[in-house]
């Protein structure tokens, strides 16, 4: 290879990175592999005095946190995203091996856990993206898409109801704020939509609006009727008034859930 | 007075403030800070506990934790502080350990907003020093599960000189950086230079005052094979004449591995050295009891009694000197 062409020597902050989210070059570091590692004669030698067992038991709990615990308290991959791991275990997915893909991900490498340390997307998000991206998931059964998508929704819509000023960035499009809250929606079957609430849902159409909002107080999610989401779309009480289309008992029902902002 | 001690940016402490409390306070542990709508609050079972023992501690630190994934903002933090402080009315001093400096990188990172908060909280709570561990709590924005040791390397350590002086020179207080912990069974390391010579060369380069976590500096012996009867060799390296804080928490040898465990039970090994220690120590000034175990009575487990006894007469018989 042309010396031009040669990439760059890891420094130490990519070295320890590597050596902690990407499982291949922390496996080429634990199996002497040394010429894969792409170091500086210098940073060889720094590397001799890793303890490979506490290595491979830092990256296990960095594995496990992320799944289990350790974010805002009790939270979790698992606890955001439970129908899609409880898919995944029905697929026979050998799910450490898929999180230690995710944390070598460039999905993974986009996600910010802390408010000062530069722009980044939220665990869900990156792992929602992540998963997105996997075909054996996706195409395993008609619905898994659109389950990963329902519990990203209701993972992030969740975080932004306590967050109001998240320090996270929200990239996905799914995502939106009418200038009061942050909002999303899907178009589900009406068996979808009936599954997802537990009961029927009243609707003469066969496909179903349904609501995710964080608002001020709670986390809204539902089926909604399109007026409803026209009205969550314009944001504020003053241009739905101006337009004379929507009938007021919806106005003071969307207003008091706080779902738009009052201003006249 | 030696000219060392004249260039040591101590905190703004006179007085031997003798022995004092740690607590690391996670939101929604039982030994943390609790969330309710819109107030915050510490447990019950802390309350009771700090009514027990209040005439046993003289001081406070607490390690920040933080509350939420909100952009950083002191003010979200203040009613859950002041409930903390409102239970410790009787406290000489307070101080505040960060967890979020990482003295420890090497790679650019923005420290404008840490800076930010960290005075609010000095200002509004006339903290008189901060302290956190000297390394790497966060690589690229995400937090490492222990921090880890910072790279034992001359480049790690110019790294290191070059944060520490920037958040010396920008923050009200001094940061007493403690020595970093080398636990095995949490952590690693990288790079050869021996910890006691990078850790002097680092505070004369600062003239930091320093915390001695008596735990890390036995589990660094062990590491280096200097167990038992060992365990002074090389102590000499350190800069005892920065050294103004000394911690203790409860720590553990498990099949042959010294573990940090903060469990609130002290090692036999924890109170031979902090007795080696005082007398070489001229600037020391608090001795902090770190992350004591209680039951939801408030009193202090059965197994740490013992040592937290002798702990605690050390600390008195050194404060009479």
């Amino acid at each position: 290879m042309a010396n031009d062409l040669k990439p760059k020597n890891y420094s130490l902050d990519e070295l320890l990175y590597n050596l902690l989210y990407d499982y291949q070059y922390r496996n080429n570091f634990l199996n002497d592999e040394f010429n894969e590692l792409n170091l500086s004669a210098d940073n060889l030698n720094h590397i001799k005095t890793i303890d490979k067992e506490e290595l491979v038991a830092t990256a296990a709990t960095i594995v496990r946190n992320l799944m289990s615990g350790n974010i805002e308290h009790k939270g979790g991959l698992r606890t955001s995203f439970p129908g899609v791991f409880q898919a995944l275990e029905i697929l026979e997915t050998d799910i450490t091996l898929l999180m230690h893909k995710f944390l070598a991900s460039k999905h993974f490498e986009c996600y910010m856990e802390l408010p000062y340390a530069g722009e980044g997307t939220c665990i869900e998000e990156a792992f929602y993206n992540y998963l997105s991206e996997n075909k054996e998931f996706i195409l395993a059964a008609d619905n898994n898409h659109l389950l990963l998508k329902h519990e990203f929704l209701n993972a992030i819509l969740s975080i932004l109801t306590v967050n109001k000023y998240p320090f996270f960035r929200i990239d996905s499009d799914l995502v939106k704020n009418n200038g009061h809250i942050y909002y999303a929606y899907q178009t589900y079957s009406k068996e979808i939509a009936e599954a997802l609430s537990g009961k029927k849902v009243a609707s003469d159409s066969e496909k179903v609006i349904w609501l995710y909002a964080a608002t001020e107080r709670n986390l809204i999610r539902g089926p909604i009727h399109p007026s409803i989401l026209e009205m969550v779309e314009i944001g504020g009480s003053r241009e739905i008034n101006r337009q004379q289309k929507f009938k007021q008992d919806q106005i003071d029902w969307i207003l008091n859930l706080g779902l738009i902002k009052n201003d006249g | 007075m030696s000219t060392v001690y004249q260039k040591i940016k101590f905190p703004n402490v006179k007085e031997k403030l003798g022995l004092g409390l740690g607590m690391d306070l996670p939101w929604g542990d039982d030994i943390g800070f609790s969330s309710k709508g819109d107030h915050d609050d510490i447990t019950l079972k802390m309350k009771g506990f700090f009514q027990n023992y209040k005439d046993e501690f003289n001081y406070i630190f607490f390690a920040f934790q933080p509350k939420n994934r909100s952009v950083l903002k002191a003010e979200d933090y203040f009613d859950a502080y002041d409930r903390l402080f409102e239970a410790n009315p009787h406290l000489k001093a307070r101080a505040f350990h960060q967890t979020i400096l990482n003295m420890g990188a090497t790679e650019y990172y923005k420290k404008t907003e840490i800076i930010e908060f960290t005075n609010k909280i000095i200002e509004r709570y006339d903290i008189k020093w901060i302290v956190e561990d000297l390394g790497l709590w966060s690589i690229k924005g995400k937090t490492v599960p222990f921090p880890l040791p910072p790279y034992m390397t001359p480049a790690g350590l110019e790294a290191c000189i070059k944060n520490i002086n920037e958040y010396q020179s920008e923050l009200a207080v001094p940061v007493s950086v403690e020595f970093p912990g080398f636990t095995e069974g949490t952590n690693f390391f990288i790079g050869e230079i021996n910890g006691f010579e990078y850790f002097r060369t680092l505070v004369e380069e600062t003239n930091s005052p320093i915390t001695i976590d008596i735990g890390h500096i036995l589990s660094y012996q062990w590491l280096l094979g200097n167990t038992n009867e060992k365990m002074f060799n090389g102590l000499e390296k350190l800069p005892f004449e920065n050294c103004f804080e000394l911690h203790l928490s409860g720590c553990q040898i498990i099949k042959g591995k010294f573990r940090d465990l903060h469990h609130g039970v002290l090692m036999d090994e924890q109170i031979l050295l902090l007795d080696y220690l005082l007398p070489l120590c001229p600037n020391l000034k608090a001795i902090t009891y770190e992350d004591p175990k209680y039951t939801d009575e408030g009193i202090l487990i059965p197994k740490s009694q013992k040592n937290y006894q002798r702990m605690k007469e050390a600390v008195e018989k050194w404060q009479m000197i």
